[in-house]
C-alpha cells in the first residue's frame, strides 16, 4: 500500500479516488472500518444486520463521491449514514421478524437532577465480584435492551466522543434533545444496571 | 460553599462522559477540587457509567472490509460498464434520415398545435378575469364617490351638491368653464373641487378604453369650474327634475352610471345644436365603458350594481326620458320616478 495516503486527508483521499486510484478509498475504509464497527455492533447486536448495514455505508460513500463536499469531515458524514441506514435494517428486521428489539422511547425525558437522583440514590454498585467478561455481556445486554433513540445517543457520545453539535447533525435534532436524551440514556442505564446488579445479589 | 448551579452540574456530566473540551476539562477538575459537593457528584456518576468501560471494542475483522471494497469495486466495474454502453450506443446512434426528419417536424407540428390550443384557453380566460377586475374596479370608485357624496352632504346640512342652474341650461357641455353654469357634471365636480374626491382618477372608468387623461394637480383642480373635458369624466350623472323636493339621498334612486350610450357621440363645437333621434340600436345599446355588458349603477344606498340591461324597473330606462324620442341636451325628468343619468 503506498504509505503517502495515510498523510493525506479524507478529502484528498476520496479526489485520488475520483480520479482512478482505488487504493485511496482501501484507506478510507481502513481509516473508519473500525469505529463504524464498533458503533454498528453495539446499536445492532445482531450480527448479519451489521455487515450489511457497514457494506451499504460505504457503498452509499462511493455512491456521493462525486456531490459530496470534500471540505466537510468525513466521520460525522459516515456515522449519520450508518445511523440512518441502521435504523432502517433495524425497522426491517422487525417487520420480517415481529419482534421488538428496542423501540423508540416515547416517556419524558428525564432532568439533570433525575439522573443524579438515579446514580446517587444508593451506595456502590458492587459489580467488582463480577468476572470483566461478564460484565461485558450484562452492560451490553442492557445496551441493546435500551430503546433505540437511547442507545444510538449514549454510542455516538460515550463509545465514540462525538460533540453535542456533531450528534445533533448526525441526529437531524436539536442540541437540546441532544442533552436531554443523553441524560435520559444515562439514567437508563444506571437504574438498569443497579437492577442488574441487584438480581445477581438475590440470587 | 453554595450548592451547584445547573451549569456546574452540567459540566460534571460531560466531563465524566468525555465531552468536554480542554478547557472546560480544566474548569471540572478545578471545580472537583474545589467542591466537596462537586466531587461526590463526581465519583456517583464515574461509578454509574464505569460499568461501559467493560466494554472492550471489537475490531472489525479483515474479511468484512475485503467484501466491501470488492461490492464496491463491482459497483464501480458496473457503473463503468453502463457508461460505455451508454456512450457505444450514443455513437452507434443512427443520423436523422429524410423519414426521421418529417417524423420530427410532424412533432414540432404538434407540439405548436398544443401550444395554440393552451393559447385558444387561457387568451379568453385571462381577458375575462382583465374585464372582472375592471369591473370591480369601477364599482370601488362608485363606491369612493359616493363616500365623497355623503361627507359632502353632511357638511352642507343635508344638501346635495348643486350649483345655480337656468332652466334649459344645457346639460351636455361638459368641459366648458365659462361663467354660467351649464353642464350637469358641474355639481358633482363641486367634490374632487371641494377634496371630498380626491383622486380626480376616480371620475374616470378602468373599462373605458381611449387615451388616459393627464394628471391635475390639486391647485389646477380647484382653479376649474368643471372638469377639464369628457376624457376626464367617463361616467353619466343624475339629472333631477325640477319639483325634487330636497337633495336627500334615496334608496332606489339612481346616482350615477357608467357612459351613457345614447350621448358617446357629441359635437365638441358647444355653440352647434344638439339634435339627436333615438333609433332602435340606441334604446338597446349598453355603457361602452365594459363593452357593452351591462354597466354599473350607483343607488341612493351607497350600493353599486352591475345591471346587464339598461332597465331598473319594467319601464324605467335609467339612460332614456319617458316619452321623449329627441334630445337636445336641456330635457329633464317630468317626476322624480323616472330615472335619467346624462350625458
Amino acid at each position: 500500500m503506498n504509505p503517502d495516503l495515510k498523510k493525506l486527508t479524507d478529502g484528498e483521499l476520496l479526489t485520488r479516488y475520483t480520479d482512478g486510484e482505488e487504493a485511496a478509498f482501501r484507506e478510507i475504509v481502513n481509516r473508519y472500518k473500525n469505529g463504524l464497527y464498533a458503533f454498528l455492533r453495539l446499536f445492532l447486536n445482531r450480527h448479519e444486520l451489521v455487515e450489511d448495514v457497514f457494506q451499504e455505508t460505504f457503498l452509499q460513500l462511493f455512491s456521493s463521491r462525486d456531490s459530496f463536499d470534500r471540505n466537510r469531515p468525513l466521520r460525522p458524514w459516515l456515522f449519520t449514514i450508518a445511523a440512518n441506514k441502521a435504523k432502517d435494517a433495524l425497522r426491517k428486521w422487525q417487520r420480517t421478524n415481529a419482534i421488538t428489539i428496542g423501540t423508540m422511547i416515547d416517556s419524558e425525558d428525564l432532568s439533570f437532577d433525575d439522573i443524579l437522583n438515579t446514580v446517587t440514590s444508593d451506595g456502590t454498585m458492587p459489580y467488582e465480584k463480577l468476572q470483566k467478561s461478564e460484565t461485558a455481556v450484562r452492560v451490553r445486554q442492557i445496551i441493546a435492551d435500551m430503546p433505540e433513540n437511547l442507545r444510538e445517543i449514549l454510542i455516538l457520545a460515550y463509545f465514540h466522543g462525538f460533540s453535542y453539535k456533531q450528534m445533533a447533525e448526525i441526529l437531524s435534532i436539536p442540541i437540546g434533545t441532544v442533552k436531554s436524551r443523553l441524560h435520559t440514556a444515562v439514567g437508563r442505564f444506571a437504574k438498569e444496571w443497579k437492577a442488574s446488579i441487584g438480581s445477581t445479589e438475590t440470587k | 460553599m453554595s450548592p451547584l448551579n445547573n451549569e456546574q452540574k452540567q459540566l460534571l456530566f460531560d466531563y465524566c462522559i468525555g465531552l468536554t473540551s480542554q478547557k472546560e476539562t480544566a474548569e471540572a477538575e478545578a471545580l472537583i477540587s474545589a467542591s466537596k459537593e462537586a466531587a461526590k457528584i463526581h465519583s456517583k456518576l464515574k461509578a454509574a457509567i464505569s460499568p461501559l468501560d467493560n466494554l472492550e471494542p471489537e475490531p472489525c475483522p479483515d474479511d468484512l472490509v475485503e467484501r466491501t471494497i470488492l461490492r464496491v469495486n463491482n459497483l464501480a466495474d458496473s457503473s463503468q460498464r453502463q457508461l460505455r454502453q451508454l456512450l457505444a450506443s450514443e455513437q452507434t446512434r443512427n443520423v436523422v434520415t429524410k423519414s426521421q426528419l418529417w417524423w420530427n417536424l410532424s412533432k414540432i407540428a404538434a407540439a405548436a398545435a398544443v401550444f395554440m390550443l393552451i393559447l385558444g384557453v387561457l387568451v379568453p380566460a385571462l381577458g375575462f378575469a382583465r374585464q372582472k377586475y375592471r369591473k370591480q374596479r369601477c364599482q370601488t370608485q362608485m363606491g369612493s364617490i359616493f363616500q365623497g357624496l355623503s361627507n359632502y352632504i353632511s357638511d352642507h346640512d343635508g344638501q346635495s351638491p348643486a350649483v345655480a342652474t337656468t332652466a334649459g341650461a344645457p346639460w351636455w357641455w361638459v368641459g366648458d368653464q365659462g361663467k354660467e353654469n351649464h353642464s350637469n357634471t358641474r355639481h358633482i365636480y363641486l367634490l374632487p373641487k371641494g377634496g371630498y374626491v380626491e383622486e380626480l382618477s376616480n371620475f374616470v372608468c378602468p373599462g373605458c378604453k381611449g387615451e388616459k387623461p393627464l394628471k391635475l394637480n390639486d391647485s389646477q383642480i380647484k382653479r376649474l369650474k368643471d372638469f377639464p373635458s369628457r376624457r376626464y369624466v367617463t361616467y353619466s350623472f343624475q339629472i333631477r327634475c325640477h319639483r325634487t323636493g330636497s337633495g336627500k339621498l334615496l334608496c332606489r334612486k339612481v346616482l350615477m352610471a357608467d357612459w351613457n350610450p345614447v350621448f358617446e357621440q357629441l359635437p365638441e363645437d358647444f355653440s352647434r345644436q344638439l339634435q339627436l333621434q333615438l333609433n332602435r340600436k340606441l334604446l338597446t345599446l349598453n355603457s361602452i365603458n365594459h363593452n357593452r355588458r351591462g354597466q354599473n349603477v350607483l343607488f341612493g344606498d351607497g350600493s353599486v350594481e352591475f345591471l346587464k340591461t339598461r332597465f331598473i324597473s319594467i319601464s324605467d330606462d335609467i339612460f332614456t326620458l319617458q316619452d321623449t324620442d329627441i334630445y337636445q341636451g336641456c330635457e329633464v325628468p317630468s317626476c322624480e320616478t323616472d330615472s335619467f343619468l346624462a350625458p
